[in-house]
This record gives C-alpha cells, sequence and structure tokens, in this order.
C-alpha cells in the first residue's frame, strides 16, 4: 500500500511584493509521516518562506499546498485555524509571550483548541495544566514553571517555545532555524530534544538549520534550497562536499 | 570656523527673523519689568494664607482629580480597543482603518476647551461635561499614540499566536498588549497629568473643581485664597507624576 504524504507542496511559487525575483519558485515535494527533514540554504535562500508557506502563515502566490490531501491555499481564516492546531511550530527568536510566565506561555498552545472566553479570562481545566506541567517536564524545565520568560536564557526560551509546540499536539512539527541564535552546546541540546520528540511521537518534523552537521546526524532526509530553487533532496550520506559547495557557493 | 557652512548662516539668519516677527506679535517688552515692584506688591496679597477654606479647596481638588482621573481612564479604556483598528498590522480591513484613523484624528484636532463649551452649553454647568470633554479629546490622543505602539510591536509572538491556531483577536491581544503595556501606562499617566491642568482650564468656563474655585477667587480680588488654590494645584501634580513612575516601575 502506497504511503500518502502528510504535506504535498505543488509548484509552490512566493513572489514577495515589489520583489524582482521570486523568494522560491516551482518546488514540488511531498513530505511523509515520521520523517526528520532539515533545510539547508544559504541566508535568502528561501528556508523560512518554505516553511511558512506549510502551515500558511505565507500565502504563495503561484502553487498549491496540500495537507492530508486537502489544498490549504483556498482555505478561508476558521478553516487555516483549524490546520495550525496540527502543527507546532518554533522560531530563531523563540517568539514567546513577554510578561508571562512559563506555564502560561505553554498554555497558550491550546488556544487553537479552546474557546475564546476562557482564554480571555485564563480558566484551563486540571487536565490542560498538568499537560502542560508533562511537556516543560519533557523539555527539562520542571523547575523553572513559574519564571518570568523574559528572565530565561536563550536556550531555555527554546525549550518553553518547543513545550508550546507540543501541547498542540501536532501532526507536523517546523522549525525556523531554532538553534540560530544559539551556542553550539545548546544548539545540540536543542536537537537532542528535538530528536527525542521524533522518536517518541513519530511527528513529521521539517527544520531550518544553518549547521550542516546537525543536519547530517538528526535528518532522515534533507533538502536545499538556493535561490529560491530546491537544488537537493536525499539522505545524508547522499550529501557531498560537492554538492555542499554548491549550495553555499563555495569554492576550492 | 570649521563648524560652520553657508548653510548655517541662512538658517541662523532665517531663524532670527522669525524670532523678531513673534517678538512684534506678541509685544514682548522686557521694559515693562520696570515696574517689577507692582508685582511684588501684588504677591504680598497672596500672604498670609487663607487657613480656613483649605478643606473646602481640598474637597474642590478631589474633585478635580476624579474628573481627570474618569476623563482620562474612560479615554484609555475605549481608546484600546480602537487602536488596534487604527494600526496597519492588526487592522482587518483598510476602510476601517483609514476611517478610524481620520476619526481619531479629528478627536485630537478640537481642543477639550471648545468640547467643553459645547457640552456645558448643552448639558449644563458642572463637571460631568468635562469629564466628557476630556474622554473625547483623549480618545483621539491615546488611540493615535497606542496605534503607533501596536504598529512597532515585535511581529515574532504574533506568528507564534497565529501558528498555534488562535483566532486573530485574541493572538492579537495576548502577543501585543504585554509588549506594549509599559509604554502604554507611561502615556497613560501623562495623560493624566495634562488631564489636570485640563480640568483647571475646564473649571474657568464652569467646569467645576479647583479650577472654578482659582477662577473665582482671583476674579473676586480673593487674592489669600488664590494662594491656597495654587499651593493645592502643585501639590496634586507633584503626587500624581510621582505615584504614576512608581506604578510604572513596579510594571516593568
Ligand atoms: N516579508 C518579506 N517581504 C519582502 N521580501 C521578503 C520577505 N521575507 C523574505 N523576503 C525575501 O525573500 C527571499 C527569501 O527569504 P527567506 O526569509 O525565505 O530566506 P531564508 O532562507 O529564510 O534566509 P535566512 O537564512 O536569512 O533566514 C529573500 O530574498 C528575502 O529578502
Ligand atoms: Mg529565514
Amino acid at each position: 500500500m502506497k504511503r500518502e504524504p502528510v504535506l504535498k507542496i505543488g509548484n509552490l511559487t512566493v513572489r514577495y511584493p515589489k520583489a524582482k525575483t521570486d523568494a522560491l519558485s516551482e518546488i514540488d515535494l511531498e513530505l511523509y509521516e515520521g520523517e526528520f527533514v532539515c533545510v539547508l540554504g544559504k541566508s535568502g535562500a528561501g528556508k523560512s518562506t518554505l516553511i511558512r508557506c506549510l502551515n500558511g502563515l505565507q500565502m504563495p502566490t503561484v502553487g498549491h499546498v496540500f495537507y492530508n490531501g486537502n489544498d490549504i491555499t483556498v482555505y478561508g481564516e476558521e478553516q487555516l485555524r483549524k490546520v495550525r492546531t496540527d502543527m507546532g511550530m518554533i522560531f530563531q527568536h523563540f517568539n514567546l509571550i513577554p510578561r508571562l510566565s512559563v506555564l502560561q506561555n505553554v498554555l497558550t498552545g491550546t488556544f487553537g483548541r479552546r474557546q475564546d472566553w476562557k482564554n480571555i479570562l485564563g480558566f484551563f481545566t486540571k487536565g490542560e495544566r498538568s499537560n502542560a506541567l508533562d511537556f516543560i517536564n519533557e523539555v527539562e524545565l520542571g523547575d523553572q514553571v513559574r519564571k518570568r520568560v523574559e528572565h530565561l536564557s536563550g536556550g531555555q526560551k527554546q525549550r518553553v517555545a518547543i513545550a508550546r509546540a507540543l501541547i498542540q499536539k501536532p501532526k507536523v512539527f517546523l522549525g525556523d532555524e531554532p538553534v540560530a541564535s544559539l551556542d553550539p552546546g545548546t544548539a545540540n541540546r536543542i536537537f537532542r530534544i528535538l530528536g527525542k520528540i521524533h522518536e517518541e511521537h513519530k511527528l513529521l518534523t521539517l527544520i531550518n538549520v544553518h549547521d550542516v552537521t546537525i543536519a547530517k546526524r538528526y535528518a532522515t532526509r534533507i533538502l536545499a534550497l538556493k535561490e529560491g530553487s530546491l537544488v537537493f533532496d536525499g539522505k545524508a550520506e547522499e550529501l557531498t562536499d560537492d554538492i555542499l559547495a554548491e549550495i553555499y557557493d563555495e569554492r576550492t | 570656523m570649521v563648524w560652520f557652512k553657508k548653510r548655517h548662516l541662512i538658517t541662523g539668519f532665517v531663524l532670527i527673523l522669525f524670532i523678531n516677527v513673534s517678538m512684534r506679535a506678541t509685544e514682548f517688552d522686557l521694559s515693562k519689568f520696570k515696574d517689577f515692584r507692582n508685582m511684588i506688591d501684588f504677591l504680598s496679597y497672596w500672604f498670609p494664607l487663607n487657613t480656613e477654606i483649605f478643606p473646602a479647596m481640598i474637597m474642590e481638588s478631589l474633585d478635580t482629580l476624579a474628573m481627570a482621573f474618569l476623563g482620562s481612564l474612560l479615554g484609555l479604556v475605549i481608546a484600546l480597543p480602537l487602536s488596534f483598528i487604527a494600526a496597519r498590522n492588526t487592522s482587518r480591513f483598510r476602510f476601517f482603518y483609514g476611517f478610524m484613523r481620520l476619526g481619531l484624528s479629528f478627536l485630537r484636532s478640537v481642543p477639550e476647551i471648545v468640547f467643553g463649551l459645547i457640552f456645558l452649553t448643552a448639558l449644563g454647568l458642572g463637571p460631568f461635561p468635562a469629564v466628557l470633554a476630556i474622554v473625547l479629546h483623549n480618545v483621539g490622543v491615546l488611540g493615535k499614540l497606542i496605534s503607533e505602539l501596536i504598529e512597532a510591536a515585535d511581529d515574532g509572538p504574533q506568528d507564534a499566536m497565529k501558528s498555534v491556531g488562535a483566532r486573530r483577536w485574541i493572538g492579537n491581544l495576548f502577543s501585543i498588549l504585554p509588549q506594549i503595556w509599559p509604554n502604554v501606562l507611561s502615556h497613560y499617566f501623562y495623560r493624566f497629568e495634562v488631564a489636570i491642568r485640563t480640568s483647571l482650564i475646564l473649571g474657568f468656563i464652569g467646569g467645576g473643581g479647583i479650577g472654578q474655585q482659582l477662577f473665582n477667587h482671583f476674579k473676586t480680588f480673593q487674592y489669600s485664597s488664590v494662594a491656597v488654590d495654587v499651593l493645592l494645584i502643585m501639590i496634586m501634580v507633584v503626587v500624581v507624576d510621582f505615584v504614576g513612575s512608581k506604578i510604572r516601575e513596579m510594571v516593568i
């Protein structure tokens, strides 16, 4: 039996207003459950744009994005919201809610599935709270639950963001350069956690990285973008130095 | 003369011209101070203070304080939601956005004293019309200031709230309000302080409070009472300024 892709991209092209060239051009791609995909590419290659198209933060100029076979580019706001609750996302600058604690930030991850008035007033069930605490423990922040997120280190902030994504019980996990502003040791720790989560939950994981070694270590599949085009799609072993030099424009 | 260029000479000339014209228009004339003794004589009527009226004037001051507080706070409460419509990044439709901007700038362009004259005529004398005048002008001012804070807010947390699938307005509220809150408060306290001065002026035209007392005492030559009024006003402004900065410190 042929597996159906969780996400399928057809002829995806994005051109930002006033830009002279496409940020992404004619990308075709199928992404399957259980894959750990790392996306490589120079700055400006279109990595963020690609990932933001997958959960509708960015709408394509041309082309389609299918989630479980449904074209989300024709979705209205409400349907898009449903899709997004299925996809956890983390970011380079963590994007936590300032002035709120670790626990409160993680609880905001449930906002997509709850009633508005409960969100506004901050009514959470015992179950939701203990869920949040479980995920906070899973990212090894059990001792920082009540701390305001401004007072955390970069690595800790990213772990809060991971817990916020996990409480969504996502089917897809997206990361837009989640370790780009962290030191190598912290970056490795974050990826160890992401790897562990991937093992446990078998999510489709798709993450942009700068660090090729990290990509090779964790990814089951590597994609590379260059000037908006997909120039590599394969396993870590197939990513040779020549191809890397081509991606990053390095001459030897 | 390395610091100076011909351009500066022209600027200097134009500036002197403007100062000259303005002095003529305002009949600026330092020689009038040769009768400085009159001023000292006049001020000597202010003392000793008319201590008898202290209790009554304190009550009047509290009225003024109440007017300023209510006027500026209601202004804030109304301006806050409107400013989300008047900010480019959170406004849903261009039409509402333009409309709201226009409305706010209209409210701002009408001075409180004009609103005051209208309401005092329409609703009768007293503090209530004065409060309304302060509310309207403050909706205009705070609406503009807050909408600019919203436009300058970091859009990272907004992306995060979108990607957990939160409804748009909830996402905006949670991602933007905590970021701008300290600045909103400092704008508010500044407007509160301004509103105290405004309610004094509105008192002159029949809005009640210590302003009206000051005006009456002045017109009836009761200078030892005028001195009490002025003293109370100064104390009030200093106290509000102090309390405002303490609260702001606590919030940050
Ligand atoms: N909001 C935007 N408006 C206009 N142009 C944009 C916008 N976002 C990205 N671009 C342009 O689109 C191209 C691709 O950008 P993108 O952010 O996807 O690259 P990236 O691979 O994520 O780069 P980086 O590694 O620096 O994050 C770049 O040329 C960029 O300048
Ligand atoms: Mg990027």
